[in-house]
């Protein structure tokens, strides 16, 4: 029996899978779509580094127990040292809470923490020691939580008193309500200028979309200068 | 019933391909409630690093093969092979109600198309 035709279809069905995953996956991908206006505008209360007149603004959706979010903290990390004058950059609660026990109790220490002024500070710490809380009860966890805290500069009892706090739990939940309307449901999510984008796969990638960002405003600019240079130029 | 085995195999590897693909296309794959995002991401999709969508590609090529030849020896291969892969699925989708708590549609065709196979096999071996 002649077993040609099964080895080609075997090969074509992997050919067909792959372009229907490929095919799948691209028409998957949110079109970058704009989000309203008063959710890209940083707010007071939001938690943010860089520069508050950075040309870019980089907010970003995650939960401290998510494997992605941590994978992508040193490449947000990467990005803000490589174009510090560029991106101001903010971070907002989506606590994944149906699959990762702790992502409340983390959000509500990492709240806690920025009140002392220290939340990127917690951050790091929260993501560098994941894989030795993510698996602990909720109490073990908090404890360990404090672990990191205390190694900040960070008053004990306000933190503690803080992270109980309704007004640290109903700010989680606000950003959490927030999420869910607009329809984020992974994280890590990202908001560049108002654009809810891909996630790019490294650092590398981060900067060009980055950098494109920039270059779009920079080119609205100079469109907006040219029209109104003959009127400069009479003054 | 030979030519069913054959094609129960063909959809085994066009799933397993699928995952396998998804497996190795996203750089880092983001946190998703509920769905294959979980269980693939979780530490049993791997073992030693190698994605298990990956060692399904393998498990359903060899047995699109053996599904392809004559005579009894395949045949026994075939039910070695599917019974080995029923007992694995049995485990993986164990792992994903009681483990890891989120189900897998594409690894619940898997665990469907390998439990099918096993049968057909059995059935051709009595007749």
């Amino acid at each position: 029996m002649n077993q040609w035709p099964w080895i080609a279809g075997a090969v074509a069905t992997i050919a067909l899978v792959g372009g229907i995953a490929w095919f799948d996956q691209q028409s998957n991908k949110p079109p970058s779509t704009t989000v309203p206006a008063e959710v890209a505008a940083v707010r007071p209360d939001d938690w943010a580094e860089g520069p508050a007149e950075a040309p870019v603004t980089l907010i970003e959706y995650a939960d401290f127990q998510c494997p992605a979010c941590r994978a992508y903290a040193p490449i947000v990390d990467e990005l803000l040292k490589q174009r510090p004058d560029m991106v101001r950059f903010v971070y907002r609660y989506l606590p994944l809470t149906t699959i990762h026990k702790n992502a409340l109790p983390s959000a509500y220490a990492a709240e806690a923490a920025g009140r002392q002024g220290q939340f990127f500070e917690l951050l790091h710490a929260l993501f560098d020691h994941q894989d030795e809380w993510k698996d602990l009860s909720n109490a073990k966890a908090k404890d360990a939580f404090a672990g990191y805290a205390s190694d900040l500069k960070i008053d004990m009892d306000r933190f503690d008193a803080d992270r109980e706090s309704q007004a640290v739990k109903d700010r989680i939940g606000d950003s959490a309500a927030e999420s869910a309307r607009l329809g984020f449901e992974s994280t890590p999510t990202f908001v560049l200028n108002g654009e809810h984008i891909d996630s790019p796969r490294s650092a590398e990638e981060f900067i060009a979309v980055v950098d494109a960002a920039k270059a779009k405003l920079d080119a609205a600019k100079t469109s907006e200068q040219g029209t109104g240079a003959p009127g400069a130029a009479t003054q | 019933m030979q030519l069913l085995s054959s094609l129960l195999a063909l959809l085994g590897l066009a799933d397993a391909s699928y995952l396998s693909f998804e497996h190795f296309s996203g750089a880092i794959p983001p946190c998703t409630v509920g769905g294959c995002e979980t269980v693939l991401t979780s530490p049993y999709a791997t073992i030693a690093g190698i994605p298990l969508a990956l060692l399904g590609v393998g498990y359903y090529l060899a047995l699109l093969v053996l599904t392809r030849l004559e005579g009894q020896r395949s045949l026994i291969a075939l039910a070695a092979l599917t019974s080995f892969g029923v007992a694995a699925s049995a485990g993986l989708v164990y792992l994903q109600v009681a483990v890891i708590g989120a189900i897998c549609l594409y690894c619940l065709i898997s665990a469907g198309t390998t439990t099918l196979l096993w049968i057909l096999t059995l059935i051709r071996m009595r007749t």
